[in-house]
């Protein structure tokens, strides 16, 4: 048990108000540590209200959500540090630098920079960005943000990372070598890792399980990658992929334990 | 550390290929550094406007030779009143007791209301509280204040302090209060999921986001904290400009007159260009992000 990261158990998620939004319903999952667990579904499966819920910027109208084993709403504090975020948008702060924004979390931790095992400017440099330290958002490319982003979600040496279509904006060369380097420097780091995105290539390449979402959020199937280079498994793999988000759609809520599959 | 290597090189395709890393370095380069003095004297010279203001001075020059002193003094004689004020401590010191009475009132009012915006643009219930009397205040005109506030305080310093806060707090109350409406859920979102404190949340993304509203909020209040704080004085003030002026209407005095309106109108110039100062220093990216955008 102690090796779960991140656990949703029979979550559900309403937004009250005129005509109630179920956004989330039993959704159920786990997250080892370590481990690198994309989801992918179609728009307004709930993916967001996911990571509303895991930050503990949401409380869940039902069930349990533990990450490390609090709950990170009703003990928001306690996950100070433990999480960092990557987001569709750069989300920079544009009064600040791109070394300040990296410094964002470890203002709030309040962690000395010298004790730190990798300082900013080191984050900036393993992202290709030395040189471009004191550069303010909008003078940088969409690209070079987002490096500025995933720097800054790295810096404070948090022990899950969440991605929210953190490439899904970025055109396919720029994002292709983000989507390695965010990998590659997760995996050294030894994070947990939740990412979410549309694109079913992105999660067959950098996921160790891929959970589809149905709606409202559920988790319609499950597929473990194995890391192979074989295309025609991979093709396969796209193919029940996408199967899975198109019959997660017209299954209805009773089908849902049904749905869960592994490849 | 190859690795590392082969990232950077690898990534350097998706760099905007317009920049270079010595100008990202420097992402205020661009700009001109702006003095006190450049921010003053350094705009565009207005040729049509220097023109009617000499048009001005020039028909002021002939009509106070066909007029009395006090309608139209010679304009040596307003030059020589001038003078005689920066050379006068006792009008030195009226200047001083008058520009101190609207900066600290004006910091007050800005302190307080910042607080109160801030609170009222992140709980509604402080702004259904806050708002209703933030509108009584701002409805009832400087001069009924300044009558309220003789009635109310004895103390020459306090009813000038009240009248300065109460008429320019409003203003500084909706910018602090809009500022904090304008931040984006997104940034709100990605400072919180990092579990900042109150004090952090405020110092790391509300203060600096509410800089550029406040700048200009102070650019407002620095006039109207002006005419209050003068209209104050002519009315029961003992001391200070406006008293000053008082004493040059009951001497039928029109060259000291327009000597302090101009002692006036140089404090408003001077502060609104030290705000300027003030601005290029604090939002330089604000500055550098119109420029690029221009």
């Amino acid at each position: 048990m102690d090796d779960i990261a991140i656990s949703f158990r029979n979550v559900g998620k309403t937004f009250a108000g005129r005509g109630a939004v179920v956004a989330v319903d039993d959704l159920t999952f786990d997250v080892r540590c370590g481990e690198y667990v994309c989801i992918v579904g179609r728009t307004g499966c709930g993916k967001s209200t996911t990571f509303g819920l895991l930050l503990g910027l949401q409380r869940p109208s039902r069930g349990s959500v533990r990450t490390f084993g609090s709950d990170p709403f009703a003990r928001f504090d306690d996950l100070r540090g433990k999480i960092g975020c990557v987001f569709q948008s750069d989300r920079l702060l544009p009064w600040r630098s791109a070394i300040d924004n990296v410094r964002v979390p470890i203002e709030i931790i309040g962690v000395d920079e010298r004790r730190l095992q990798q300082s900013p400017a080191q984050w900036l440099d393993r992202l290709g960005l030395r040189g471009f330290e004191n550069a303010y958002p909008h003078e940088l490319s969409g690209g070079m943000r987002q490096r500025v982003a995933i720097a800054r979600a790295l810096a404070s040496d948090p022990s899950a990372l969440l991605a929210d279509e953190a490439f899904g904006h970025l055109d396919e060369v720029t994002g292709g070598k983000l989507r390695e380097d965010f990998r590659r420097l997760a995996k050294e780091g030894g994070k947990t890792v939740l990412h979410v995105t549309h694109s079913i290539d992105e999660a067959i390449a950098l996921g160790d399980r891929i959970l589809v979402f149905g709606q409202p959020g559920h988790v319609a199937a499950e597929f473990a990658v194995q890391r192979v280079t074989d295309a025609a498994v991979r093709d396969q793999l796209r193919e029940s992929i996408f199967r899975a988000i198109g019959d997660s759609d017209r299954r209805g809520a009773g089908d849902r334990a049904a749905g869960r599959a592994a490849a | 550390m190859k690795e590392d290597q082969s990232v950077s090189s690898m990534v350097s395709a998706d760099f905007d290929s317009r920049l270079a890393p010595d100008a990202a370095a420097q992402p205020g380069g661009v700009l001109r550094r702006r003095g006190l003095c450049s921010a003053i004297v350094g705009r565009e010279v207005n040729v049509e406007g220097a023109v009617a203001l000499l048009g001005v001075a020039i028909a002021w020059q002939i009509a106070s030779y066909f007029s009395p002193p006090i309608l139209f003094p010679p304009l040596q004689k307003i030059v020589a009143a001038i003078v005689e004020i920066f050379r006068n401590p006792v009008a030195l010191q009226a200047i001083g007791i008058t520009y101190v009475r609207i900066l600290v009132s004006l910091f007050g009012a800005f302190g307080l209301a910042t607080v109160f915006g801030i609170a009222a643009g992140i709980h509604q219930r402080f702004e259904r509280t806050l708002v209703p009397l933030i509108e009584l205040m701002q409805g009832i005109p400087a001069v009924c204040w300044i009558i309220f506030a003789v009635l109310w305080f004895r103390n020459m310093e306090v009813r000038i302090a009240f009248v300065i806060v109460v008429t320019t707090l409003p203003s500084f109350f909706y910018q602090a209060r809009d500022g904090v409406r304008d931040i984006s859920a997104e940034l709100w979102d990605m400072v919180r999921s990092w579990r900042p404190s109150l004090s952090q949340l405020v110092r790391i993304l509300v203060l600096p986001a509410l800089l550029p509203a406040l700048l200009t909020a102070w650019r407002v209040n620095l006039g109207s904290g002006t005419r209050v704080t003068i209209m104050a004085e002519l009315l029961g003030g003992i001391s200070g400009i406006g008293q000053q002026l008082r004493m040059a209407q009951e001497f039928f005095r029109m060259d000291r007159a327009i000597a302090w309106t101009f002692v006036l109108v140089v404090f408003v110039v001077v502060t609104s260009a030290a705000l300027s100062v003030i601005e290029s220093k604090l939002l330089a990216w604000n500055r550098s992000r119109s420029a690029s955008n221009g």
